[in-house]
Order: C-alpha cells, then structure tokens, then sequence
C-alpha cells in the first residue's frame, strides 16, 4: 500500500535524498547525475517537474526550472525519458498541483509508477488538498510536508496521514534560502516519533554535510536540493563538474553512515 | 498553498472573523473610508454619453473619485487596518499596473506600517510613474526577475517573502484571488461599491439597474459591485474581461472566456494555461487586466450563469475611454473602459427607459501616456 515506505524501511541506514530538477542543465547531463547518485550512495532521488511558477521554490530551484521549461520539458518528456533509464533506487517526483491536476492524478500515477517513481511531492498541496491525489494511492507514495511553523497538532495529523516519509521542512522560507530551526525541528520530530512509526526526512535550506549528519541524528535522513544544484551552476563551465558532483554526493554520504 | 503558510491563514481567518463582526473595528474603517478616502463615492448619470449611445441609459459609480483614483483603497484600508489590530509591523503587497501598490502604500503611511511591494520588472519599466508615486509615500518597491516579471510572478515573490517573515508581516493581496480567506476578505471589503451603488441607484431611479457592468482582471471592483445585486434575479450582471488583440490571437487575458479549471496562488479556478499546467503569458493594454486567473466567485458566478462574462478588446477598451472623456468630461482608467465598452456596445439596441450601471472602478490618468502611444500608432 505504501510503495516508497517498503523500500526505503529496507535500507537501514540515515536516508540521503538528492534533489534534482529534470532536464538540468540538459537531459543528457540530467540523466548522469541521477546515475551519479545512484553510484555514490543515494537511498532515493527527488525529480523536479518544473512549474511556471514555483512558490514554493528559492532563487537556485527557480533557476533550475526555468531553464528546464525553456528546454521544453513537460511531464510526458519526463515519462519517455525515464523509460529508458532503470535504476535500483527509486524516484520521487516533487511539482506543483496544477502539473499533476492537468496531466490527471491517475495517468500521472500510472505513468510515473511505470517508469520508476515510487512517491509523489506536491509542493503547494498540503494536507487539506489530500483528497486531490486519491488516484495515486498504492502507485506512488503521497507525502506530505510538515513545517516548523505547523502547530503540533497538525504534525501529528499530517505524520498519520503522509506516505513514504514525512518531509519536514527545516525552517521559515523557501527551498534552498531557509535557515535551519534546529530546536522547532527537534520538537516536531518528537511529536511524529510519540504518534507514530513514519519516517522523517528535514529539507530546504540543508547546505553541508556536517548539518545534514547533525540534523541525521535525531532525524532518518535528510533531502538536499539547492546545495547541489547551486553546484552544478557554478561550475558547470569547468570540465571537471560531474566528478565534483559525485564527490559532493559522496560526502553527504560518508557524513550520514558517520552519523549512524 | 504551501504548508508552511496553511497555520498562517488560519490565524489570518480567525483574525478576520473576529474583526468582521466587531463595532468597533468597522467603525473605525468606516470613519477611515468616509474621513479619508472620501466615500461615498456619486453615482453620475452619464446623460450626454447615453443620449450619443440613443438608448439605455447609463449610469457610473465613480470609484474613479476615491482617493488614490480606484476602487483598491477600499480593500487595502481594510487589510492594513486588520494587519494593525494582529499586531503586524510590516505588510507586503504585489502589484501589476501599479494602483494596488499605490493603494497599499497609502494606506501604510496613513496608519504607520512599514510597506514593501513587489512588482515584476517588466511592469516597474512601465509604470514608472506609480513606482515613484509609491517611494514618495514611503514604501519600498522591490523589481521581480523571476518567471514572466509581471504581475503573477510578483504575487510568487511576495508569497515567499511570506514565508519568510510570516510573525511579523501581513500579505495583502489586491484582488479576489489566492488562498482563503483572501478571496472572502476582499470581496467583502469591495462590497461597499455595491451597497453604496444600490442605495444611490434607488434614490436616483426609484428602481434597481437592468445590467450592472464591470471589468474584470482578477474581479474585486466585479465582485465589488455585483455583491449587492446577487439576489436580484431581475439584474443582468455582467463581467468584462481583457480581450486584448482579440481572443483568437492568443493574446488576451480572458480567463473565463479561454481558460480551464486549475490551481494557482492557492485557489481552484479558471486560469489561462498550456496543456501541460504551465501559466500562460496574458495581454491587455490594461495592466490592471493582465493576470492569467479570476477569482473563483466568478468562476462559480460563470458556472451557475448568474453572471455573464464577455470580452472588450484592447482597440474597443480604448474608443471607450476616448468616448467617456469627450461626452462627460471623465477619464476613464482603461481597465474600467472595458466595462464601458461593453455598456457602449448595448446601449443603442435597449430601450430609453432601460438602465446600465457602470462600474467605474478607476481615473485614466495613468493611462494618457499609454493610450496617447498607442493613438500616434495608428496614425
């Protein structure tokens, strides 16, 4: 019933999730990177589907997908691409409701599933749109976001509910421009662990692999997106890009198991 | 919306609540709209425009004569006061054309909050003279890069920032669009257009309107002025939106006319959009009609049919501004020339006694530069 769940519980080891966001810098370099990952120890990648208007999303993240966007991805590109990609690690895609809402949640599902996603982020649906995704249950993993800013009791009830994970965001802000809230963080994975057994992956704003080991302590891994991306546009003239990308990966890596 | 700001609007609704049925705070606003903005605002019979027309006749609610030249002082007193009461120290609004983040920055001076809007670059570039118009009034106006750099993009900016500094700033949002409350709050605040309009029309005609005509962008003025008339059955309510080079061009902002159900800034609606949920880049000479969504109230209003909504075009938009300045002296903004556009476009074939209520929801004076450009064009 919850097909990201089942796979993740298996790895029993602090969770390393990268983000990237499809077709960055080129589907060609794109496809790489999650090959990258796979090698260098990730537990699961996160896909961004870009959106025209990511709002959740910081200043690197919107970057990404504009450039995405402007290279025509579209989430059938995605579908047909990944088809030729098979990975032992499974996918999660992380976009916005109205991607999901016009491809219809049940195609999206399908498709997804076939070509070897196992979750589901909708960014700007939190727990009150959760009867939009009804048609993903059992193909993909519906996870929720928790924030520092969520009262408890919503945490409590958004842990019951979510799929795969809880991703919990790790302060006030938008993806890649948060600070850490280390004490509000800490107290809301107390609250998940008291209620119930779901896993609990902090993102937004995780930028070193010494933050992402402290915070792995408490927590079951961590998500990073911006950091890496951030490295890739900075460095992406240098010919030496991808093998600093891996050894990027490789250090969140090595930070975690250290954690563990 | 994301989660981070669902605990936020919570507090905003019951904020709201609370405020909505206390006496003291409405008659607080109350005094603001009349000591200060200068409402009521006249209802003008449009007598030499209507005789030109040969038929109905046609009357205007001038919310051109509210301070600050439109109707978006209406809302932002209100939301700004609202902010005061929560304790906010700072508010943060977006703004497209530029009389949003006017209207904001005003009513921040008048009651002592620190003001930032956004406003996409490409509108910062032409609307210099609002921008300006808010820094002389103390606000700080803040260029968006990101996306399409017009109005939706300031609406993502400002929602981040939100995100950001939720404890201490208030996102007042200037139309009837984005998450709840957003859409409740401003329709209810704008509704005083209405129920001054209904009040003035009864004593000037003895009897309600046959149509009641407004533009509509995101919709408040619409919504505004539609308000008090939702119950009567027998008054035709009608929307205009921005057909901007004609709706067969691509180029327009008809959201209700082109678009298809969706989710944007929070709410389910009708939004102009590709097949894959990508936003779509809107015209209108208007720049106040330029978003890609409408309020979802009218969306159900289009669904339901108790409202019609239709569509002016850039070239009629700017006949009726034209035409309004000639025969009665007023300068129409554009955006409000849509709605006359359309009361210009039925009035000859409805008999004498027929009567149009016109929303005037805005002055043109920032508009001359535009509509002078636009007129040497042509010549």
């Amino acid at each position: 019933m919850d097909p990201l769940r089942e796979v993740l519980e298996k790895k029993k080891r602090k969770l390393f999730v990268p983000y990237l966001t499809f077709g960055y810098p080129d589907i060609a370099s794109f496809c790489t990177l999650l090959r990258i990952c796979e090698e260098e120890g990730a537990d699961a990648v996160e896909v961004g589907i870009p959106h025209s208007d990511p709002v959740a999303d910081g200043p690197v993240i919107q970057t990404t997908s504009f450039a995405a966007l402007k290279q025509g991805v579209t989430p059938p590109l995605v579908v047909e691409v990944m088809a030729g990609i098979r990975l032992s690690i499974p996918l999660i895609a992380m976009t916005y409701g109205n991607i999901v809402l016009q491809y219809g949640v049940g195609r999206f599902a399908r498709d997804f599933r076939e070509v070897g996603f196992r979750g589901l982020i909708v960014a700007d649906f939190p727990l009150e749109a959760w009867d939009f995704l009804k048609e993903a249950q059992g193909l993909l993993s519906r996870i929720l976001l928790a924030s520092v800013t969520s009262p408890l009791e919503r945490v409590r009830r958004i842990a019951e509910v979510s799929e795969g994970f809880v991703y919990l965001v790790s302060g006030k802000g938008v993806t890649g421009k948060t600070e850490v809230d280390f004490s509000a963080l800490r107290e809301r994975v107390a609250c998940i662990r008291r209620h119930t057994s779901v896993l609990v992956l902090p993102g937004f704003g995780i930028h070193d692999p010494h933050q992402a080991a402290t915070l792995a302590e408490y927590t079951d891994g961590v998500i990073v997106g911006s950091a890496l991306l951030e490295y890739i546009i900075r460095n992406r003239d240098t010919g030496t890009w991808m093998e600093g990308f891996a050894a990027l990966v490789r250090s969140y890596r090595r930070a975690l198991d250290g954690a563990a | 919306m994301p989660e981070t700001l669902v605990h936020p609007l919570e507090e905003l609704e019951e904020a709201y609540e609370y405020y909505r049925k206390d006496p003291e705070f409405q008659e607080e606003l109350r005094l603001y709209l009349t000591t200060y903005a200068g409402r009521p605002t006249p209802l003008t019979y449009a007598a030499r425009l209507s005789r030109e027309l040969g038929g109905a006749k046609i009357y205007l609610k001038r919310e051109d004569l509210n301070h600050t030249g439109s109707h978006k002082l209406n809302n932002t007193l209100g939301q700004v006061l609202l902010a005061k009461k929560m304790g906010k120290k700072r508010i943060i609004a977006e703004t497209g054309a530029g009389q949003h983040g006017v209207a904001t920055a005003t009513a921040c001076a008048l009651l002592g909050l620190e003001c930032q809007v956004y406003m996409g670059a490409v509108d910062v570039e032409r609307q210099k003279l609002n921008v300006f118009r808010m820094q002389v009034l103390g606000a700080q106006v803040i260029p968006v890069y990101s996306g399409s750099q017009t109005l939706k993009d300031a609406i993502n900016e400002a929602l981040r920032d939100w995100v950001r500094n939720v404890d201490t700033t208030h996102y007042v949002i200037g139309s009837v669009v984005g998450p709840h409350p957003y859409p409740t709050m401003v329709r209810d605040f704008q509704s005083v257009i209405g129920r001054e309009a209904k009040e003035q029309f009864l004593e000037q005609e003895g009897r309600l309107p046959d149509y009641v005509i407004a533009c509509v962008g995101g919709g408040s003025n619409a919504i505004g002025i539609f308000s008090a008339f939702l119950p009567y059955g027998d008054v035709r309510l009608v929307g205009v939106e921005a057909g901007g080079l004609g709706l067969d061009t691509g180029k327009h902002a008809a959201s209700i006319g082109r678009g298809k159900k969706g989710v944007l800034h929070g709410s389910m609606s009708l939004l102009l959009q590709d097949e894959f949920g990508q936003i779509q880049e809107t015209h209108s000479i208007a720049a106040g009609l330029d978003y890609p969504g409408v309020g979802p109230e009218h969306a159900f209003l289009a669904k339901t049919g108790r409202a019609q909504y239709v569509t002016a075009t850039d070239e009629e938009a700017k006949e009726a501004f034209c035409l309004l300045a000639r025969t009665e002296g007023i300068i129409p903004a554009l955006e409000s020339a849509h709605a006359l556009a359309y009361a210009i476009k039925i009035a000859p074939s409805l008999p004498r006694e027929a009567t149009v209520l016109v929303c005037l929801s805005g002055r043109g004076d920032k508009d001359v530069e535009v509509v002078m450009r636009s007129l040497a064009k042509e010549e």
